[in-house]
């Protein structure tokens, strides 16, 4: 897992922050929290690095608020997928989920609603 | 293999040595990528369990046929594979079969049957059969010899092999159907006349419909023939011993039989006996036979309605309304018309009473055609008729006044009389 952190942590560092093995911890139980209140399986466990590397793009995060909002978004993201088929990838998802945050910066039920209905519309 | 020890061969609930643990969480992973079609790595716990369900099935097909514990989980999976390959070439062949038969039934539900096999073997044509082989999503609900498979827990098989199952046992019940296949067509028209219903649309299995037409011959005329061409008499079955009957029945069978169709034949074995027991005093009212002995009363069409109207006219101003209706030529519905709305309830006491038992026969259809259905052999029971109405209550004590002859004879009137028009 210390691989993982490290891997997360180079590219991390280039938008000022890093992120604690604790931390990282605190994530993938939001990961679990998450699947288990959707009624969903996840079998890929990196994409939680996925979604920690895209969203540290954002300019809305932190080294202060970086944990809170990445599991606000974990427990969004999840609650997006298990609304879609299959035919919408776990990528399509997140790069729309980041550009919907990113546009509006806010973290809440209107954001999984927005990125839904604008992938529905493609 | 029963349902316990099968499960032992889960490899969900396997004790996996440490490299199998980590080869089968990775197919785990590769299949839900596939079920996916490679676009998440993530899907619903439903679908998980379907994966699962579906590796283990998988696997326990090579399991059963290889014992082969120790080897790596893809390579027993892809045995498993080959094998339900296998099957669903044995499958394809036996679905052939079935759907040639198809000209032995006249039942929609044989065709009903015959598209959920083939929506079943057709998906194991496609890419996504892995998540399929374990699966049967349609009831198979055209009952077979013994009921539906659901009452059989499915035979304790799922999937491939329930299919296999059901079709393995509907051929064998075709093949017993073809030995009285010339007489079918007359079969299919007496069970129409007999049931006065339309046979496409009964929930019923061919097979034992036959069987029981066969052995009912067998015990009545000693004729291998599914086809009563009269009327049964009911002393002949009388004083039968089904049991010792139904073991030398069996025995015939064995002779003009192959063994597997006689062995599958004989698990209705107790069922038979049953049923001949039940239908020992009335076997007119289960055995199919044409039933020429039945008399059509022909309605003929020469009363205008003028006419009607004026023997209205004539019967509103009449003192003795009653002898009037007696003595008129109307015919059957007329008189069921004005006996309900004109007659008051004494005048339609009176009148059940006076007229012949043919003529209160025909009343009686008319009135109760739901008794009608299915019950050829129809007993009279006053208690069976509903009491709300004045029809009903004047019959009753119609029927009370007749004695034990008279309500015989209008039994078998009842029995044999049927308007047609």
């Amino acid at each position: 897992m210390n691989s993982i952190i490290t891997q997360i942590n180079q590219q991390l560092t280039i938008h000022g922050y890093q992120i604690s093995k604790e931390d990282f911890n605190k994530l993938k139980q939001e990961l679990h929290h998450a699947v288990l209140h959707f009624n969903w399986v996840e079998s890929d466990l990196s994409i939680l690095n996925k979604i920690i590397t895209k969203f540290s793009e954002s300019s809305y995060l932190n080294q202060n608020n970086y944990l809170f909002l990445l599991q606000g978004i974990i427990f969004c993201y999840y609650g997006i997928r298990s609304h879609l088929s299959s035919s919408y990838s776990d990528e399509i998802i997140l790069t729309e989920l980041f550009n919907q945050f990113n546009s509006h910066g806010e973290l809440n039920t209107e954001l999984a609603y927005t990125t839904i209905q604008s992938l529905k519309r493609r | 293999m029963n349902q316990i020890k099968s499960s032992h061969l889960l490899i969900s609930k396997a004790k996996l040595n440490h490299k199998q643990k980590i080869q089968y969480h990775n197919m785990i992973k590769k299949l839900i990528l596939q079920f996916n079609h490679e676009n998440s790595s993530s899907l619903s716990k439903r679908n998980y369990q379907r994966i699962i369900c579906s590796i283990d099935y998988i696997c326990l097909q090579s399991f059963l046929l290889h014992h082969n514990y120790q080897d790596s989980i893809q390579n027993i999976f892809n045995e498993g594979l080959s094998v339900l390959e296998i099957k669903k070439d044995e499958a394809l062949t036996k679905y052939q079969k079935l759907v040639q038969d198809s000209y032995l039934y006249r039942l929609s539900q044989y065709n009903e049957i015959l598209q959920q096999l083939h929506e079943y073997l057709y998906a194991l044509n496609t890419p996504f059969r892995i998540f399929r082989y374990a699966f049967v999503h349609h009831d198979l609900d055209y009952p077979l010899l013994d009921g539906l498979p659901l009452y059989h827990d499915m035979y304790h098989k799922k999937g491939l092999d329930l299919v296999n199952e059901y079709m393995d046992r509907l051929i064998l019940e075709n093949q017993f159907i073809h030995y009285f296949e010339h007489e079918l067509d007359d079969f299919y028209d007496h069970f129409e006349h007999f049931m006065q219903c339309s046979y496409s649309d009964l929930q019923i299995n061919l097979c034992e419909t036959v069987l029981i037409q066969f052995a009912g011959n067998y015990f009545i005329n000693q004729k291998l023939s599914i086809l009563f061409e009269d009327e049964i008499d009911s002393s002949l079955l009388n004083h039968l011993d089904y049991v010792k009957k139904t073991d030398e029945f069996y025995q015939t069978m064995q002779q003009i039989f192959p063994l597997d169709i006689v062995h599958y034949l004989s698990k209705n074995k107790n069922q038979l006996i049953l049923k001949f027991t039940q239908m020992k005093n009335n076997p007119n009212a289960f055995l199919i036979h044409s039933q020429r002995s039945k008399v059509n009363v022909i309605l003929q069409d020469d009363h205008t309605f003028s006419s009607f109207e004026k023997f209205l006219d004539e019967f509103s101003h009449s003192d003795c309304r009653v002898q009037l209706l007696l003595q008129s030529s109307l015919n059957i519905y007329e008189i069921s018309e004005i006996f309900q709305n004109d007659l008051t309830y004494e005048e339609k006491i009176n009148y059940l009473q006076d007229i012949p038992l043919s003529q209160l026969a025909l009343l009686i259809q008319l009135n109760y055609p739901e008794l009608f259905i299915f019950h050829q052999q129809f007993s009279l029971n006053i208690h069976e008729f509903d009491h709300n109405d004045e029809f009903s209550a004047a019959l009753q004590i119609t029927l009370e006044a007749k004695n034990k002859y008279q309500i015989k004879q209008l039994e078998y009137l009842l029995n044999h009389l049927e308007i047609k028009k």
